[in-house]
């Protein structure tokens, strides 16, 4: 500190002191030094010697520090413990002085206090209320400032003359005045306390706001002698309050302002408070909004969910956020957001809830428009007649449409195991692995055919097709694959495939070849099989000149017509050529074909040719064979028959011998029996032209001429027959027994084939009836006409024809006789049919066979025609 | 005057039985005809024939059953064969079996009159 002022200071009839918000005392003027009996030294601290061992002494240290961090100017008494040991102390009054340096100094005066600091007297009111720390003031029973106590006069800055008068000065806000008096005033006549906040002019011109709480001081008798007021500074609380009173203010008008609903909600999850959008929404008071949930407000779809979301959040104090339609005052649902959220206080305990109203209905419609676009790519998706399965770039598979599952029947995570779970046929599993991973690999696109697992068990072939999906950094970001069921298609591939075969193992082994000749072009395409046949080389082509190179001249002739024919227009060709092979061997070519345009608008001749060479080969040899066999059929019939004719001729003519010698022997006689000689002359005559029937009728059987076709009595026939057979029959002891049909008509017949195949009928049901033992033969002939055609039928009760002898009886060598050939029947069919009829044979149910052949009848009116015209050769 | 043989003509052909009558009787017998063996048996002709032509092969009972029915019954009636079917094996077993003769048709009167002879 300058000396100068030094000594100004020392010099002055006051105690001055200068202090530092740490409490240590940096100066003391003369008269201070001198007061407390020390000599100061500026660089050596000091403080006050309070004396400790009053009641209160220990706390005026940190009174006095407390007192200092402040920067209000205070006073404050100590009590001073000195070295006279007199007990004193010093009134401090204490000025902050802000000079810019980083410290704040404190400047003050001490003055010696008048009364002593000890308390004597109990009722001495001004010690004790100068001992309360904040402003009090006393009043009369009227009203009437009285006293103050230093804090008072301390705070007002003022005389207590000033004071008494605080009614008509500023002392009290003039805002509060009016309130502070009136209050005051009925305190005083009510005798209770009062208490009231009111702003109080401080010394520096600052109103601050207090609490005034007001007691009377009673006598003995309960009369009020005085009232106490204590102003408690509450300013700084006050104004928070008023500030926030402003916030709320400010937020009210926030929340009545921003164009969103907001709603509080008690605890309890009772509507509190609804803010004007969101009411002026819904057209309703917010009375008739506390029971929201019993109107329309929601939608009534929405509305479970409503209560359902904010009575878990009231439950479990979570936040709630939820999409529902609200309804506007005019009946439209719009959709808003509802987000609730609760107010935490700083205990963590829920205060409330706020519930936001975003009316998000555009988002929500273009929300929904998004959808339904979606759901109609979807649909167009779903609606690909395939199955698709989209991958990421690392092949997971991560999405595919209704048909991909609907084919498994599985989840689409289930199916991105697919080359682990089943669903891939095992034989084309690592192809599909190949295929695909090559493509993952390399990011080419992939296409390949594989057999995948209906849900139903049943493998189906796929094309699997993928094509990668890039973003613009040329990245691959998916994977889309096309999944074709081409089942039906390989099938019929396979079917395709298996009939091409079937068709060369057909053409192969019935040696029919296919050709086909574009007559414009000459162009000649033909099967495997024709190569063979023509003996060609598949690999060489072939033109006309190599199918003429290999025909004999006659069938060069014949194919040079048909190709003429065939290029003028369509029509069908039937007929047989001759190869002549390099080995000079000839083969027999039987050729369908037809022309006409194909589907390209060109004339083409095509067809089958079949190499019959075996075939006709075999014709011939059967055709020599059957000829052979006829013939030797007849001549055994012919020996066999000898007997029957022998007996046929021999009995007229024993007839004729034992007439003949009655004859003459009555004619010898005297006289001559004329009688007698006549009629054996009569009956030789008879017997001589039936035993010449007979003869004709062998010479037929043995003639080599062609039958004669001609009207037959079929009864007549069966007739001779019977009576050819008629030894045979004695000798068989079999009865044969005839039910012929009456009035049947006439077939067209050769009358001896006809016996023929009579008698060997017949005589293969005598040998059979004859072979068998204990029980009687019997053999029954019926004719009868049924529709067109006559029928004969001869029943035995022979041995039949065994186990499977009816298929085989009509087999040439097939016989049941230990002595037969077994050409007879085989014959007799081929008569029969050469007659337009047919021959069957069957066992019968108990005993033996029945065997029966029908011929067609003559017909009417050309009966004529077949008689002049003669004979007509059997085919 | 001794009385005259019955002869049985037994065939089912008529003409046999037209022709044969009239040729025995030239020879001097009586003459009864029988289209079968059966009839002849109905007849209870063996009691009064003193011989018999018969035919082989007839529907029914044949010549050589009537032939062996007689003798199991020891009505034998000497018996001449006639059948139209030459057959040497059976005329050979016949003659064993006691027939007097076995005549294929056609046969002359001498070769009757021979085996008729037998009879007397």
């Amino acid at each position: 500190m300058e000396a100068g002022l030094v000594r100004v200071l020392d010099t002055l009839p006051g105690m001055v002191f200068s202090i530092n918000p740490g409490g240590v005392i940096d100066f003391v003027n003369r008269a201070l030094a001198d007061y407390v009996g020390i000599q100061f030294q500026s660089d050596r601290d000091w403080s006050w010697p309070i004396a400790i061992e009053r009641p209160d002494g220990a706390t005026f240290h940190s009174k006095l520090r407390s007192m200092l961090q402040q920067s209000q100017p205070f006073q404050m008494e100590i009590p001073l413990s000195l070295p006279d040991g007199v007990g004193r102390s010093l009134l401090l009054r204490c000025n902050p002085m802000d000079d810019g340096a980083a410290e704040r100094r404190w400047y003050g005066i001490a003055t010696e206090s008048t009364v002593d600091s000890r308390p004597r007297d109990k009722n001495d009111f001004q010690r004790i209320v100068d001992s309360i720390p904040v402003p009090v003031a006393v009043t009369t029973p009227s009203g009437d400032v009285e006293a103050l106590n230093n804090p008072a006069l301390e705070y007002f800055g003022r005389t207590l003359e000033e004071l008494k008068d605080w009614k008509a000065t500023e002392v009290v806000h003039p805002e509060d005045l009016q309130a502070t008096i009136e209050d005051q005033l009925n305190a005083h006549l009510a005798g209770t306390f009062y208490n009231v906040e009111s702003r109080h002019l401080r010394h520096d011109g600052m109103y601050r706001w207090h609490n005034v709480l007001g007691l009377p001081l009673r006598d003995v008798n309960g009369t009020i002698l005085r009232w106490f007021h204590l102003l408690v500074d509450v300013d700084d609380r006050k104004r928070a309050e008023l500030e926030l009173a402003a916030r709320e203010r400010e937020a009210r008008v926030v929340l009545e302002s921003i164009p969103a609903g907001i709603g509080v909600i008690g605890i309890g999850g009772e509507v509190e408070a609804i803010n004007g959008p969101l009411l002026r929404y819904y057209g309703r008071t917010l009375e008739e909004l506390r029971d929201w949930g019993s109107t329309d407000v929601v939608h009534p779809d929405d509305m479970p969910r409503m209560i359902d979301a904010v009575d878990r959040a009231v439950a479990l104090g979570q936040p709630y956020d939820l999409e529902v339609r609200l309804r506007r005052a005019d009946g439209v649902h719009h959709w808003f957001q509802v987000t609730g959220s609760p107010l935490i206080d700083d205990e963590g305990k829920i205060v409330r809830w706020y519930a936001l109203h975003v009316d998000i209905d555009d988002r929500k419609r273009a929300e929904e428009a998004l959808a339904e676009r979606e759901r109609e790519s979807r649909f167009i998706v779903d609606g690909i007649a395939g199955m698709i399965a989209i991958f990421s770039p690392d092949a997971k598979l991560v999405g595919g449409n209704q048909q991909i599952i609907d084919y498994f029947q599985r989840p689409i995570d289930e199916l991105d195991n697919w080359a682990t779970n089943g669903i891939t046929h095992p034989d084309d599993l690592q192809l599909c692995i190949d295929s695909f991973m090559g493509s993952i690999a390399t990011g080419e696109p992939y296409d390949y055919e594989t057999r995948f697992l209906r849900h139903d068990g049943i493998w189906r072939w796929f094309q699997l097709r993928g094509l990668p999906l890039r973003n613009t950094d040329g990245e691959i970001i998916r994977w889309y694959g096309l999944l074709t069921d081409i089942d039906d298609r390989k099938r019929t591939e396979e079917q395709l495939r298996r009939s091409e075969a079937f068709l060369a193992d057909a053409q192969r082994l019935s040696k029919t070849g296919g050709f086909s000749l574009r007559l414009e072009t000459g162009e000649i395409v033909w099967s495997a099989e024709t190569y063979r046949i023509f003996d060609v080389d598949p690999s060489s082509p072939v033109t006309i000149q190599t199918v003429l190179s290999r025909l004999d001249p006659e069938s060069v002739l014949k194919v040079c017509n048909v190709i003429e024919t065939a290029r003028a227009g369509n029509g069908d060709f039937d007929y047989d050529i001759r190869l002549v092979m390099a080995d000079q061997s000839v083969k027999h070519v039987r050729v369908l074909a037809h022309s006409k345009k194909n589907k390209d608008g060109e004339q083409e001749l095509a067809g089958a040719v079949q190499d019959v060479t075996e075939r006709r080969e075999a014709e011939e040899a059967l055709n020599k064979v059957r000829s052979e066999l006829s013939y030797v059929t007849r001549i055994t019939s012919l020996g066999l028959l000898t007997a029957s004719i022998a007996h046929e001729v021999n009995q007229p003519l024993a007839g004729i011998v034992t007439n003949a010698s009655t004859c003459l022997r009555v004619l010898d006689t005297e006289p001559p029996n004329l009688e007698v000689a006549r009629d054996t002359a009569r009956r030789m005559i008879r017997d001589a032209n039936r035993a010449a029937d007979v003869i004709v009728r062998l010479r037929a059987l043995f003639s080599r001429k062609p039958p004669l076709i001609e009207p037959i009595d079929m009864n007549e026939v069966a007739t001779e027959v019977i009576a050819l057979a008629f030894g045979e029959i004695q000798r068989a002891r079999v009865s044969v027994v005839s039910e012929f049909g009456a009035a049947l008509p006439s077939v067209a017949g050769a009358r001896v084939q006809l016996q023929q195949v009579i008698m060997n009928l017949l005589r293969n049901a005598i040998e059979a009836t004859s072979a068998v033992e204990g029980r009687p033969g019997r053999i029954v002939i019926r004719t009868e006409a049924r529709d067109a055609e006559v029928r004969l039928i001869i029943e035995d009760t022979g041995i039949g024809f065994g186990m499977d002898g009816t298929k085989r009886i009509f087999d040439a060598f097939y016989t049941t006789k230990p002595d037969g050939m077994g050409i007879g029947l085989s014959v007799s069919r081929s008569i029969i049919e050469s007659h337009s009829g047919r021959l069957w044979a069957q066992s019968n149910a108990l005993h033996g066979a029945t065997v029966g052949f029908s011929v067609p009848i003559h017909p009417p009116g050309q009966a004529e025609t077949f008689q002049t015209d003669g004979s007509v050769a059997p085919r | 005057m001794t009385k005259r043989k019955q002869i049985s003509v037994v065939d089912d052909d008529e003409s046999v039985r037209e022709a044969l009558p009239d040729l025995l009787r030239s020879f001097g017998f009586d003459v009864h005809t029988f289209d079968s063996a059966e009839a002849f048996l109905h007849a209870g002709a063996f009691a009064f024939s003193d011989g018999m032509i018969l035919d082989i092969a007839m529907p029914g009972m044949t010549g050589p059953e009537l032939f062996k029915e007689l003798t199991r019954r020891g009505n034998q009636v000497p018996t001449i064969f006639v059948t139209a079917l030459k057959d040497e094996i059976l005329r050979t077993r016949l003659m064993k079996d006691g027939a007097v003769e076995c005549l294929f048709k056609p046969f002359g009167d001498e070769e009757l009159q021979v085996a008729l002879a037998a009879i007397d």
